[in-house]
């Protein structure tokens, strides 16, 4: 429930919570990609 | 089971212990009066800075132990902490304006945590480039030992900023000698995804050491 006056910036949170998943869903699929060649 | 299947185990239940994250501090984490929706970044932010300062912390004592026991394993530790922090750095980096543009009305300021924390990690990515550029195993590990000693000892000293100068940024609220000024629902959230960061540290960090010391570069 978003009390009166409550300013609306829940954009910004939805933008940051988006590119905090594409960095760590990017580097797992790249440490991942990295493990299947080998050391 | 393989460290490498392991480390994958790991980063997989990390993976999904972040969307019940995201579906706790989207859905059932009350908003905050004052911030509106902006607050919930918090929820990613501090634990992405939290996992940030334990990865070059360990970074620090890894190479310590490197340089006082000469141990390939610490250097090549040191090695996958950085990488990993460097990664976690991004998401702290980025989310951080995200934050600030609503609240503070500027995506940055040359504070003292601010700009202490991005010195940091540029020096991490100056580490990174470093092991990439010595071919010779014995003076990577060494040369990389002493830089990482550097960096390590900044995660203190950015911790104590907001203490020590006059800053914008918020002062700790959970990692401070005081009870946390939180309330238990924000609270929770909040901890359970610094669990969830943690445990992300673990299983990417396991995953990188099994790859060496030596190939320090993304891609």
């Amino acid at each position: 429930m978003w009390a009166e006056g409550t300013p609306s910036t829940g954009g910004y949170a939805i933008a940051a919570y988006i590119i905090a998943a594409v960095i760590l869903l990017g580097y797992s699929f790249i440490l991942f990609r990295r493990g299947s060649k080998g050391p | 089971m393989t460290l490498k299947t392991r480390g994958r185990v790991i980063t997989l239940l990390g993976l999904v212990l972040l969307v019940i994250v995201y579906v706790r501090a989207i859905w059932f984490t009350p908003v905050e009066r004052l911030q509106g929706g902006a607050q919930k970044i918090f929820y990613v932010h501090v634990p992405a800075a939290w996992s940030t300062m334990l990865a070059f912390g360990l970074v620090g004592l890894a190479s310590i132990l490197y340089l006082l026991m000469k141990d390939d394993r610490y250097d090549r530790f040191a090695a996958a902490s950085a990488e990993v922090g460097t990664a976690f750095a991004c998401v702290m980096l980025t989310t951080g304006p995200l934050w600030a543009k609503p609240i503070w009305g500027t995506w940055w300021t040359w504070d003292a945590r601010l700009t202490s924390t991005l010195f940091l990690f540029f020096l991490f990515v100056g580490y990174l480039l470093l092991r990439g550029a010595i071919s010779e195993a014995g003076a990577r590990a060494r040369y990389s030992a002493v830089l990482g000693i550097f960096g390590a000892a900044l995660v203190p000293f950015i911790h104590l900023t907001v203490y020590l100068f006059r800053t914008l940024h918020p002062q700790p609220i959970v990692l401070k000698p005081s009870a946390p000024s939180l309330p238990g629902d924000m609270l929770a959230t909040l901890l359970f995804s610094f669990l969830t960061f943690t445990i992300l540290y673990v299983g990417f960090v396991t995953q990188r050491y099994e790859l060496g010391g030596g190939d320090s570069h993304v891609g």
